[in-house]
């Protein structure tokens, strides 16, 4: 609420002297003559009539002078209107503390003008308006929520040009953070103190932060309000890319969603780039919704392939644009450790994914890019890291704790006694198998494995999205295995007890360790032969793919990256996405030098080069929350006062003065008093 | 036509009758309408046929006729017997009706009675110099003095008395004061009511319907000051009802049209609830000379 100030308050008695026409008015009232009349009834119909619209005229009359008497005494007290209370009413010097949002949502321009640019001269304002001997400090309201200096400081000349340095960010904006640091910076001072907040108050910040909680008694918080309007925006708010990690000519699926946070539905132009790929297409996006955009694309080579989605530029033009950076392998690194009866016959499957792909031309359209390797006892110095490690032995077990992997299989003996597998985290993924050593009959009758999964998901043996029957040919031979408990089975046989044939068994770091349970050998069975083999081979080996280090990464992460020992180092860079580049600091770790980039701030892509070598490609993107423009009601706290946007900082600091609009007042009052005192007497002339 | 006149004398001191007004009454007559019954023999046709000397019919002899009224000539040239009939012509009673409540006294030089009072005087003289019989009943909430017909200097006399002393007194209720003298009209005449009419215009109507009825003829001479009419005047002015002392403050200048519209309503709702029922129908101001009345309803009867 706003409030007066009176300067020449020994004035105000002098009011009372708007009670002068009322006054004058019953003074000036006589008291009509008596008059006999024959018949009054005429009389009474028409003046009741007639003094249901005098009476209201008199009163309009005195209203209007009373009115016209009391601005013209208001106006010469000389009173001074505080918009939103008088937030300044503490004199002498204080500290305070700043708050300036830099969120992204800071970056809206309706008309060009960012709303931080209205932050940053608020700021200064604030700055410039505090008594003489004040001290300040600037608490950015970001993901980090920093303060400047973290004391107060008399150097106002350093506030100023931190205040001038200050860049909006495109991340998010932690209020709750950023009071707790500015309670933090004044917790010491003495004197009196007050916290500014200059913010647009974005209701997805804002909301259900509670000041008063917050501020300890004795700050008074300050809401300085910018541009808090409400406004439309369009966005591509998330995009994703599976698998983020790739094999090269792997399908990559596209996924973008496009949010609309205005009233007024439309469509949106939606165009999508990578490497060797562009697509454009428009996408209606319902009012406050949201709509998905698809798109397959190949993963074309090696290294860091960028992803973007962008849509028409709005006034919030930077989450208009998205990236993803791809990790894009080369191949698959398959260890093979020891021999069995069934290993050649993986071996050969494997090498055959690179061949022939999996599965034949009809029903397969992927090619999975596999290079073998046979390894031996691999110890701790050995720091290969594998996608898939298929043990043919049971006497290179202990490969599953030493080796690096991703994914492995163990092959059970075909005749070979029970053993167990023990895992890093105590479990054993098989126990008791009882190994069956005679052909069995056909037991699937030419219907094929179940394929099936922890969340009863089918297996999908043929990539395009096919499932189902593979019509397996009659199998023999399997073992009578009992699937220990935290494990699931993948495969099973068609018998009575649904026996394992493929047994999952996840490890708590992510990995996966597949029990192969099926004879592969010709004389036992015929698998190796089905067309359903290579499929599950190529299936397993690329769920086994190792996922890169991402790096698509939010506002403020500080990434970094390995620099190859080709790369000159000298000549390592990071090219920012507004063109601007930098050196990023290099450092030894392990054995080969990494690059760490500073945190990352404006949306786009930021290129890790040396000289013509492209090293890495990170990408940053907004906050998805800061595209929602919606405003939260500022302040909230008691102890809180609000300065609205259409509001100047002086004149809620130091009053408007509000002597003109009474002296305006008084004179329109007065103009319509003689008006209507015309018009009655006109209308009277008219009557006679 | 037998026509007294009033010797100068006896109209000389009346107050409502001065001798100038006699003398320039002369050249008035005051008939009726309708034919009147009465026991003189008058100016006046009358439905009964009689003595006469003006031959009205023949008929056929009925035992039982007066052998006078057989005309021997008719006889002596037909052999048949007829009876002479003649028109008989016979007195006339006007009836007349005075409002004299409080509303009436309103006006100065002359009020409403004393306008009216003059008018009565001046009807009366002329009724009574015809030899003509003249009624007088004074009203206001009721019947306050009622003069039987009479047409002798004496009957005259008496009702200048009543007259001069006559006063405006309590609230108009004509419509009562009707019912009331009803009975004591025992012959058909002019039934001549002046008055404010300040009373309910249904209910005079409906209390005059008894008269029509009986076949008497119904002027009705509305009398109204010019400032009840134009509501003359500025600034606020409390009115106080006469009759009922109501009062009820108002700026004349501020309601005059309204006022001056609704007074024309309800005279027009008067001449109109007249016309419908065929009663005569006389409006005066009383800044007018009452002579003008005779002037006005004369020529209206001549019309008719």
């Amino acid at each position: 609420m706003g409030m007066f100030s009176i300067t020449m308050p020994w004035l105000l008695p002098l009011t009372m002297l708007a009670a002068l026409p009322v006054i004058i008015h019953l003074l000036a009232k006589r008291k009509p003559p008596r008059k006999p009349f024959p018949d009054v009834r005429f009389l009474n119909e028409i003046a009741r009539v007639v003094q249901r619209f005098e009476k209201p005229r008199d009163l309009l009359l005195i209203l209007l002078r009373t009115g016209a008497l009391l601005a013209l005494l208001a106006a010469f007290s000389l009173p001074i209107y505080y918009p939103r209370g008088r937030i300044l009413s503490v004199t002498g010097a204080r500290d305070a503390v700043i708050i300036v949002d830099r969120s992204m949502s800071m970056q809206y321009a309706p008309g060009g003008l960012r709303r931080f640019d209205q932050a940053l001269a608020r700021s200064k304002n604030i700055v410039d308006g505090l008594p003489a001997g004040s001290r300040v400090d600037v608490v950015w309201l970001d993901a980090t929520s920093k303060a400047f200096t973290g004391k107060p400081t008399e150097n106002m000349a350093a506030v100023r040009n931190e205040l001038d340095r200050g860049e909006v960010t495109c991340g998010k904006g932690n209020p709750a953070s950023a009071l707790r640091t500015a309670v933090k910076v004044l917790e010491d001072q003495s004197r009196a103190r007050e916290v500014y907040i200059v913010s647009d108050f974005q209701a997805t910040n804002w909301r259900g932060v509670d000041i008063d909680s917050i501020m300890p008694r004795g700050i008074n918080v300050i809401c300085v309000d910018v541009d808090n309007k409400v406004a439309g925006n369009k966005a591509v708010v998330s995009l994703n890319v599976t698998p983020s990690t790739a094999l090269a000519g792997e399908t990559i699926t596209i996924s973008a969603r496009i949010a609309n946070y205005s009233s007024e539905p439309g469509s949106v132009s939606v165009l999508v780039k990578s490497e060797g790929f562009r697509r454009q297409e428009d996408v209606y996006v319902s009012a406050w919704g949201e709509a998905e955009a698809l798109w397959n694309a190949i993963a074309a080579a090696s290294g860091d392939q960028v992803v973007e989605v962008g849509i028409t530029r709005d006034d919030l033009s930077t989450d208009d644009h998205r990236c993803f950076t791809v990790r894009v392998k080369p191949s698959l690194r398959v260890a093979l450790a020891g021999e069995s009866a069934g290993s050649n016959y993986i071996e050969d499957a494997l090498n055959a994914l690179v061949e022939r792909g999996a599965g034949d031309e009809k029903t397969s359209r992927i090619s999975v890019p596999v290079m073998v390797e046979k390894v031996g006892d691999a110890g701790e110095a050995d720091t290969r890291v594998w996608d898939l490690l298929v043990i043919c032995d049971k006497a290179r077990l202990k490969l599953l704790e030493t080796a690096k992997y991703e994914g492995a299989i163990v092959l059970v003996d075909e005749e070979g006694e029970p053993y167990n597998i023990p895992l890093s985290d105590g479990r054993n993924v098989m126990v008791g198998a009882a190994v069956g050593g005679k052909r069995s009959r056909n037991v699937a009758e030419g219907r094929g494995f179940h394929l099936s999964g922890g969340e009863d998901e089918i297996l999908k043996v043929f990539t395009g999205g096919v499932s189902g029957d593979p019509s397996l040919p009659t199998i023999f031979g399997y073992r009578d295995m009992k699937t220990p408990e935290g494990t699931s089975t993948v495969l099973f046989y068609q018998d009575a007890k649904h026996t394992p044939a493929l047994i999952r068994a996840g490890l708590k770091d992510g990995r996966v360790i597949y029990v192969w349970n099926i004879a592969l050998s010709p004389e036992r069975s015929n698998f190796a032969g089905s067309n359903t083999f290579l499929p599950l081979i190529a299936e397993i080996a690329m769920r086994c793919k190792t996922p890169l280090e991402s790096r698509t990464l939010a506002p403020g992460a500080s990434p970094s990256c390995r620099v190859p020992a080709e790369a000159d180092t000298s000549a390592v860079a990071v090219k920012r996405p507004d063109g601007s580049s930098y050196k990023p600091s290099l450092a030894m770790e392990g054995e080969s030098l990494a690059a760490a980039l500073e945190p990352m701030n404006i949306p786009g892509v930021y290129t890790v080069l040396s000289g013509d070598l492209t090293i890495a490609q990170f990408t940053c993107n907004p906050w998805p929350e800061e595209s929602d423009l919606r405003n939260a009601v500022p302040g909230g706290g008691k102890s809180t006062v609000v300065v609205p946007a259409s509001v100047s900082l002086s004149a809620a600091r130091e009053g408007v003065p509000f002597w003109p609009y009474l002296l305006g007042a008084a004179i329109v009052l007065l103009g319509l008093e003689n008006l209507a005192v015309t018009l009655l007497r006109r209308k009277r002339g008219a009557g006679e | 036509m037998a026509v007294t006149e009033t010797p100068k004398s006896a109209v000389a001191n009346w107050r409502y009758l001065k001798p100038e007004d006699v003398t320039r009454l002369k050249s008035y007559e005051f008939a009726p309408r309708l034919l009147v019954e009465g026991y003189l023999a008058g100016r006046h046709r009358s439905p009964e046929r009689g003595h006469s000397v003006e031959f009205k019919d023949y008929r056929g002899y009925s035992p039982g006729d007066d052998l006078r009224s057989i005309d021997w000539k008719v006889l002596a040239r037909s052999e048949r017997y007829y009876v002479r009939l003649y028109e008989e012509e016979t007195d006339m009673v006007v009836h007349l009706f005075l409002d004299s409540s409080a509303s009436m006294g309103y006006g100065d030089r002359p009020s409403k009675l004393e306008y009216s009072s003059f008018f009565t005087a001046a009807l009366s003289h002329l009724v009574v110099r015809q030899n003509d019989m003249v009624s007088l009943t004074l009203f206001d909430s009721g019947v306050r003095t009622h003069i039987p017909p009479g047409s002798t200097r004496h009957h005259m006399s008496q009702m200048m008395h009543v007259l001069e002393r006559n006063s405006a007194g309590q609230k108009t209720r004509l419509s009562e004061a009707l019912r009331r003298v009803f009975p004591l009209l025992r012959k058909r005449g002019i039934v001549v009511i002046v008055s404010d009419f300040l009373d309910s215009t249904p209910d005079i109507f409906s209390a005059l319907n008894m008269y029509l009825h009986r076949g008497h003829e119904i002027v009705l001479f509305h009398v109204l000051d010019p400032q009840e009419i134009e509501l003359a005047g500025h600034g606020p002015v409390r009115f106080r009802d006469m009759e009922s002392y109501e009062e009820v403050e108002a700026d004349p200048s501020a309601i005059r049209a309204r006022y001056r519209e609704r007074v024309n309503t309800f005279l027009r709702n008067m001449r109109a609830s007249a016309t419908r029922k065929g009663i005569e129908y006389i409006f005066a101001r009383t800044d007018t000379h009452y002579f003008k009345l005779f002037d006005h309803y004369l020529k209206r009867k001549a019309t008719v």
